[in-house]
């Protein structure tokens, strides 16, 4: 712009006297336009004689010109001056809007919560579906997928992880398949075989523990109170940690491949028990899926999938249907309580899953097992019990369960394992180192459970150790009709073996006998 | 700005000694009165068209037409007047300034807020801001010194804007006083720290010999319009934006960018020619022109001149 020359800058700040005649009436007499007409001029409400003289005082009084700038700031300014927060500002404070409330933002907003709205109706009326229940997601992270540290158990024994007390769910495995079996019973059909032997090339004994880490738990899961089992519906109705679905899907597939391991390990090791070994169990369940509603069905799917730890391998699709069936049957409606009441008849009428493999069971942590296992159990009820729980009730039970779960971790002694030599390992914290305990070289130990202090472990030649001590000292306890009479002692494998206390326990041979006992191993009886 | 005047019809009233006809239409100022809501604030129609009539003296003057139809013409003019003033809210400043309760609840809950936010955007820091605003409100008030009938600010707002606006006016010619005031109470330690304790006085420049500039630039100046005029300086000497100047001329910014150039360029047109008129040639009309103003005063030939006789004598 063209610079004004200096000499009119300078007459302008000095103008020449105006005629004093000249000015209206208003301005007569005064030096400056009052208050009125100035904020009359700017709001533009005078008279056109009136604005001229105002104006024509204005361009000769830089004090005036300053007035009206002063009383009348740019709009911005004024904004800028709304932005200082209320609580520089002195007095009541009028409701204003702030600047991020502007319909320039929130256009946004309405859009968003427009969508959301859709989304929302969409879902309610059934035309969009989650792509996976999370609590089914839930069910197989809580499972499998968290006994993954059990392959490690190829390794040395002290550089084994400690498992945690989920790792010993029992129903958590056939929840897994829950999820897992109706797109896998396709695709592992044809990837049965190549995927079961590399993972016996680079260390079958891991899937074989992973396998045998649910059949102590198992055998310590019976009779669960119903507050127990309201506890872990309360607590898998909590929302589970972000797990990507290709690791759920990971441990669905691993669980059915790793029972498919064992069950061709077993073909090869004992063709005999094949006919006869873990089929109890896994006929056991298939009635109880078929007739019982939800939960026993879920509970039949839990039985069949410990008794998949032990399989054979054309077991595995009728396990697979049968946890479809239960599947089905979830979806009846049928209340937690009902659920509840169902599981622990049948967890009390239910032998344990006993199966062959090297049972992984902290010793005092037998409650954990326990719950644990009701937790994976009650894990298949989630999809309706979230339904039927509130979520308030939800975050309440849940922070309870993990309350008590952390506590009774708090009393275990220790972590109990097999090792991949077939020794009994010990953790004396979790995640802390393993140690083999040499209790008998000649042993090769199988199964291993643990109440309290009293920890029992079975192995080849129907050997039976039981530690009062936990694990200090051990002694050996015959299995037989007559503690005497040496003849008629078991000498077969013991493949799994359960505890719930220091005086109730049962024994499954490779033989597919069960001895149980109910004075602590001084006597047995062998179970039909 | 209130629009569609009030009824003229009516039964006349006599309201002399102001502006107003000595008959007017009584539905008239009962109808202000109506629209005004004056007497929800304690304001009788009486004191309502006592302030009216004192309004419209102040800027319509007393005098009254002689002849009937003149006497009409000025009452059509006054009503048009009266019912451009912003009513309700003179209503309400009078009433306050009468000390009416009511009012006064209505006038703090529409503009204390108002009047805290005037007072930051004028003083800019916070604690002054409030001492302005509160002595604002002392004045509106009307404190009474020494056993003197209270006057309130008040009633000294006419309606020509509106009432936020008055007082927005009133703040800032408060916050220049106050601010002129206190330079003046600069300390002598604060001068001389700010060199204007021992500053020499700024000498009276001599008389310019050749005066035909700065006539013709007054004459340029005093040729162009007010609304020029004001552009210009509140442009090129106050440094306002176009933008905050358009704002107060309610004109677009691009059109005062664009009157600005044209402004200038005339001018430098008008003072050309206003010098070329007292006897300059155009070169030497654009050199004076384009010449510092410092160097209108120094006749350098009549100094040369004095220094040539100098030399002489010597």
């Amino acid at each position: 712009m063209e610079e004004l020359p200096k000499i009119v800058r300078h007459r302008l700040a000095h103008p020449a006297k105006e005629d004093a005649a000249s000015a209206p009436e208003t301005l007569r007499g005064a030096a400056h336009p009052d208050a009125n007409m100035l904020s009359g001029f700017v709001e533009r409400s005078l008279s056109e004689d009136e604005r001229m003289a105002v104006l024509g005082h204005l361009a000769d009084c830089a004090e005036c010109r300053e007035l009206v700038s002063l009383a009348f700031p740019a709009p911005e300014v004024q904004a800028a001056l709304s932005e200082v927060p209320a609580t520089t500002k002195t007095g009541r404070r009028w409701p204003s809007w702030p600047l991020w409330l502007g319909w320039r933002t929130l256009r946004w907003g309405v859009l968003a919560a427009s969508v959301a709205v859709v989304m929302a109706g969409a879902f309610h009326s059934g035309i969009l579906k989650w792509p996976a229940a999370p609590n089914t997601a839930n069910t197989a992270r809580t499972t499998v997928a968290e006994n993954r540290p059990a392959p490690n158990l190829v390794t040395p024994p002290a550089a084994l992880p400690a498992p945690s007390t989920e790792s010993y769910a029992v129903s958590g495995a056939p929840s897994a398949h829950a999820q897992g079996a109706r797109p896998l019973q396709n695709k592992l059909a044809d990837q049965e075989k190549a995927r079961s032997e590399s993972l016996l090339q680079r260390g079958d004994v891991g899937g074989l523990a992973k396998q045998k880490s649910v059949a102590a738990p198992a055998a310590s899961a019976s009779q669960p109170t119903k507050e127990e089992m309201e506890k872990s519906v309360a607590r898998l109705a909590a929302p589970p940690p972000p797990r990507p679905a290709d690791e759920r899907q990971y441990s669905a597939e691993y669980a059915l491949k790793a029972a498919r391991n064992q069950a061709n390990k077993a073909d090869k090791d004992h063709p005999a028990l094949v006919a006869n070994s873990v089929t109890p169990n896994s006929r056991a369940a298939a009635p109880v899926a078929a007739n019982e509603p939800a939960a026993t069905s879920r509970r039949a799917a839990a039985i069949g999938g410990v008794a998949k730890t032990a399989p054979m391998e054309r077991d595995l699709d009728r396990k697979s249907a049968r946890v479809s069936e239960a599947i089905q049957v979830q979806a009846q409606g049928v209340t937690p309580e009902k659920k509840a009441d169902q599981l622990r008849d049948q967890l009390s009428a239910q032998n344990p899953a006993v199966s062959a493999g090297q049972a992984i069971a902290p010793p005092a942590q037998a409650p954990v097992a326990r719950e644990q296992s009701q937790q994976g159990v009650a894990s298949g009820l989630v999809p309706q019990a979230t339904q039927e729980v509130t979520v308030t009730q939800q975050q309440a039970g849940a922070a309870a369960a993990r309350q008590a779960a952390k506590g009774r971790r708090a009393r275990l002694s220790a972590y109990w394992s097999i090792s991949a030599a077939g020794r009994i390992a010990r953790s004396r914290a979790e995640g802390g180192p393993w140690s083999e305990l040499h209790v008998d070289d000649s042993v090769k130990f199988q199964a291993v459970s643990a109440e309290g202090n009293d920890v029992w472990a079975g192995g080849s030649g129907g050997a039976l150790y039981h530690s009062t001590d936990g694990g200090n000292h051990w002694a050996r306890v015959k299995i037989g009709p007559n503690q005497t009479d040496d003849q008629a002692a078991v000498t077969a494998t013991i493949v799994s073996l359960r505890f719930s206390d220091s005086q109730h326990g049962e024994v499954v041979t490779e033989a597919h006998e069960k001895w149980s006992t109910t004075d602590g191993g001084a006597h047995w009886s062998l179970v039909q | 700005m209130e629009t569609g005047g009030p009824s003229l019809q009516g039964e006349p009233v006599s309201v002399s000694e102001s502006g107003l006809a000595s008959e007017a239409p009584r539905d008239f100022f009962r109808d202000l009165y109506g629209k005004a809501g004056a007497e929800k604030f304690g304001l009788s129609i009486e004191d309502f068209t006592s302030i009216l009539r004192e309004v419209t003296a102040k800027y319509r003057g007393a005098a009254t037409a002689s002849s009937s139809d003149g006497r009409e013409s000025r009452w059509v003019e006054t009503a048009q007047f009266c019912s451009g003033l912003h009513l309700e809210e003179l209503a309400l400043a009078r009433a306050c300034s009468k000390g009416s309760e009511a009012a006064w609840e209505v006038f703090l809950t529409r503009y204390r807020e108002k009047l805290y936010d005037a007072a930051r955007a004028i003083a800019q820091e916070e604690s002054q801001a409030r001492e302005l605003a509160d002595s604002l409100y002392a004045d509106l008030f009307g404190m009474s010194k020494d056993g003197a009938p209270r006057v309130s600010k008040l009633s000294y707002y006419t309606g020509r804007g509106s009432l936020e606006g008055w007082l927005r006016t009133v703040l800032a010619q408060e916050y220049v006083n106050r601010y002129r005031s206190q330079r003046r109470l600069v300390s002598l330690e604060e001068q001389t720290e700010a060199g204007a304790q021992f500053r020499a006085p700024a000498s009276d420049p001599a008389p310019a010999l050749d005066t035909r500039l700065e006539t013709a630039t007054d004459e340029a100046l005093q040729a162009l319009p007010a609304e020029d005029r004001f552009l210009l300086a509140s442009y090129f000497l106050d440094g306002r934006t176009l933008a905050e100047t358009a704002r107060i001329l309610g004109v677009h910014e691009s059109t005062i960018s664009r009157r600005v150039e044209k402004i200038t360029a005339t001018l430098r047109k008008q003072i050309v020619a206003g010098l070329m008129r007292r006897g300059m040639n155009r070169a030497q009309a654009v050199e004076a022109l384009d010449a510092d103003v410092r160097d209108l005063s120094l006749d350098v030939a009549a100094r040369l001149r004095e220094g040539i006789a100098q030399d002489k004598d010597g």
